[in-house]
């Protein structure tokens, strides 16, 4: 915690969010959804499973409302499985494939695991313990079960497709056609179920789950920014996703950005693959606001807000090639507690997109693009959401005065136990 | 289908570039310019009048045969605390009077006015404002106060002895031939003061390719003389629709003209600042007006142009893509490169 702190020093917002993140949190769905399962072992398993393979979603999914957690907990589940076989690549292609086309058939089987996944797999015990996920899944209402077995056939199909495809998703994306199917495939259609199973619940309008591209969209612009941020840790492991018909026209060698004498070739890389991300705010905003159930509200805001902070950090940050580049803990906490309401998510996005347009380089060649792509995002804004704020608003300054006492004493607290 | 068209102004800054997209349709129409004086470099293929707006027969000699008019022709805005508000108005509105009674003596059906997107502000921010937004009670200056009183004429005279009209509203034009957007920035450069940036960058500006907006002149003529077409009596605001952030523009400007400024080594004035220096700035021009004629003094830093280049103006051009069938058809980057290419061929 000491380390999390101090990495916030100079922003007092983020430590104030930290402490009372720590110390204040209201009584909160988790809770409830704690005392819920108390006595159900086989659920309690499930919501296990999804702390191990989820950090960033576990807390989120617990958030939702009674109506939708176990769906979206579930249905988390059997895509992290459906991966899990993705990623392996010690298994046999013709078996993978086999696995993969027919997963939405397995989660229907009673008693199905799996123990032929690698020993290095991170999530292979979700596999072998599988006959439990299946048993809870085959206890969600019909109406899920639907949704969740629909997606899980297009992207075990879609999944297939890549691996045993001229393309094969693990060596090389050639196209930015090829890449936004990649995208969708692992993404997309994710967003894809989220609304079909947030308008089977009726805690949103079934219009939600109409506009495909939007959904595909919200799952697009998660993932195409952690792409970008993941370069290092893939090339390491021997995968690139970043379309060669984007970095190709700056190099012929993907690996060698990393050296320090192609720094300008991999800033102006860098700036071409956020270009082609932020084309998609538009959609993640117009989705966002079309939202009437705060659970979900937060749900889907909550990532969304992260991955333009992201996008910010990362642009013409030359870091993104040697390390993964991660915004602090104190950041992602104050964001979080901010992305309760659309007034609050529109100013976090203009203020990234400023922060982004302020490290625009005038010797980029992509600078004036990503201009362009700056005045876009902020003219969609000022059209299609008209009075929404700049900045995020200030707390009152009695409840700062207050949070700023608390933050100094906890501080102060902690930095005294540290050196007891 | 071809038309014989006149150009008033022919010889000007967006004149020539309304000539070149006039060739460019390649559709066997005949160009004529009316201007006041004929450059040595004048084409052969274009026939040239030489002659004043102001006079009614200067400008019906130039419309024999004439099928439409494009009317580019404005006095040069100086910014000058005395500015020469006869003469805006002789030549923006008397001479637009002109140029449109005279249509009407020869039977002419087309007249395409360049008006400027300055009509409707206030002086405050405009954010992606569209042509519904109404003139302001008081214009900016006495310059667009004679834009705003040419706008009103044309367009009421729309309908009028089978004439139809529509004027064109650009904002912040550059390209080949510019004398004031580029030329001002790169002046900026050699000052040595392209390190400082006032303001944190954040408000849009709309910038305009000349051949942009020459384009969408011809395109105003071409939908003038299709019935079904909305175009008549509209008014239209016309720019490269892509809005950045002002000082991006700049920048990119004194990157292509060899002078990088990298973020680091610039120097961010904030408002507050800015406004100090301007208002010291003003108030040495008010003492040096004091004893030199107004009219010799060049205005530097004033409050008024740093609220400019504060303020986000953009606009919206929706109007233009639908009725007009307009889009921009020279990027910003690429328009800057033509603007660089062109003052140094000079």
């Amino acid at each position: 915690m000491l380390d999390v702190l101090l990495a916030s020093i100079g922003h007092p917002s983020e430590l104030s969010a930290l402490i009372t993140y720590k110390f204040f949190k209201p009584e909160s769905n988790i809770n409830r959804n704690q005392k819920l399962i108390a006595n159900n072992e086989r659920k309690k398993r499930c919501y296990d499973f999804l702390d191990k393979t989820s950090r960033s979603f576990s807390a989120v999914i617990q958030e939702l409302d009674d109506e939708l957690r176990d769906a979206i907990c579930l249905f988390y589940l059997v895509l992290r499985g459906l991966d899990t076989i993705e990623d392996d690549m010690t298994l046999d292609l013709d078996r993978k494939c086999e696995l993969l086309r027919s997963f939405d058939k397995i989660i229907f089987q009673r008693g199905w695991n799996f123990k032929e996944n690698g020993p290095n797999e991170k999530d292979r015990h979700l596999l072998v313990d599988f006959q439990i996920v299946i048993e809870e899944f085959l206890e969600l209402p019909k109406k899920f079960q639907d949704v969740i077995a629909d997606i899980t056939n297009q992207m075990g199909n879609g999944m297939a497709d890549y691996a045993s495809g001229d393309h094969r998703e693990n060596t090389a994306v050639a196209t930015i056609k090829d890449f936004d199917l990649y995208c969708h495939y692992v993404a997309g259609l994710v967003g894809w179920g989220l609304s079909d199973l947030f308008a089977a619940s009726g805690l949103e309008d079934p219009s939600i789950a109409k506009d495909k591209r939007l959904s595909d969209s919200m799952g697009m612009f998660l993932q195409k920014t952690n792409i970008i941020r993941d370069y290092r840790e893939d090339l390491d492991d021997g995968r690139q996703f970043w379309p060669k018909e984007i970095w190709g026209k700056y190099t012929d060698d993907f690996a060698g950005l990393v050296k320090p004498e192609n720094a300008k070739t991999a800033q102006a890389v860098l700036s071409a693959m956020v270009l082609n991300v932020l084309e998609h705010i538009p959609d993640v905003l117009t989705y966002l606001k079309s939202l009437k159930n705060q659970s979900v509200f937060n749900f889907c805001a909550i990532p969304q807000v992260m991955a333009i902070a992201t996008l910010a950090l990362v642009f013409n940050n030359q870091d993104v090639y040697h390390r993964n580049v991660k915004i602090r803990k104190g950041t992602a906490v104050k964001l979080i507690m901010a992305s309760t309401n659309m007034d609050n998510v529109v100013a976090i996005f203009r203020e990234y997109i400023h922060v982004l347009s302020t490290k625009n380089d005038a010797a980029d060649p992509n600078f004036i693009n990503i201009s362009i792509a700056v005045g876009k995002a902020e003219q969609w804004i000022t059209t299609n959401l008209p009075d929404s704020p700049r900045t995020l608003a200030k707390r009152s300054d009695s409840s700062s005065t207050f949070i700023m006492l608390a933050v100094l004493a906890s501080l102060a607290a902690i930095i005294l136990n540290a050196y007891k | 289908m071809p038309e014989k068209y006149l150009v008033i102004g022919g010889n000007g800054f967006l004149g020539r570039h309304v000539l070149e997209q006039i060739r460019l349709r390649k559709d066997g129409s005949s160009i004529a310019v009316f201007d006041i004086v004929k450059p040595a470099d004048a084409p052969a293929d274009i026939k040239f009048f030489v002659g004043d707006l102001r006079k009614f027969d200067d400008v019906f000699a130039a419309l024999d045969g004439i099928t439409a008019v494009i009317h580019t022709a404005s006095p040069p805005h100086v910014n000058s605390s005395n500015p020469p508000r006869d003469l805006y108005f002789s030549i923006n509105v008397d001479g637009t009077k002109n140029v449109i009674a005279a249509c009407k003596a020869r039977g002419i059906k087309k007249l395409v006015v360049t008006s400027s997107g300055s009509v409707i502000s206030t002086g405050e921010a405009m954010v992606n404002v569209d042509e519904s937004t109404p003139y302001p009670p008081q214009a900016i200056d006495v310059y667009t106060e004679s834009k705003i009183e040419c706008e009103k004429v044309v367009l009421a005279a729309n309908g009028e002895e089978g004439l139809t009209t529509c004027t064109i509203r650009p904002s912040a034009i550059f390209g080949p031939g510019d004398r004031q957007l580029i030329p001002g920035m790169l002046e900026v450069c050699q000052k040595g003061q392209h390190r400082f940036q006032i303001g944190d960058n954040s408000s849009l500006m709309d910038f305009t390719y000349v051949g942009n907006v020459a384009y969408a002149h011809v395109l105003a003529a071409e939908k003038l003389g299709d019935v079904k077409s909305e175009a008549a009596g509209q008014a239209f605001n016309v720019t490269n629709g892509t809005p950045i952030p002002f000082w991006d523009f700049a920048s990119k400007v004194w990157f292509e003209a060899g002078d990088y400024m990298p973020n680091s080594k610039k120097i961010v004035l904030p408002y507050g600042a800015s406004v100090v220096i301007a208002y010291i700035s003003e108030t040495i021009y008010n003492i040096k007006a004091m004893f030199v004629d107004k009219s010799q003094l060049k205005e530097g830093l004033s409050r008024s142009r740093i609220k400019q280049a504060m303020s986000s103006r953009y606009f919206n051009i929706s109007k233009a893509n639908r009725i007009l069938g307009y889009e921009a058809r020279v990027g910003l980057e690429e328009g800057i490169k033509l603007s660089l290419a062109a003052i140094k061929s000079n």
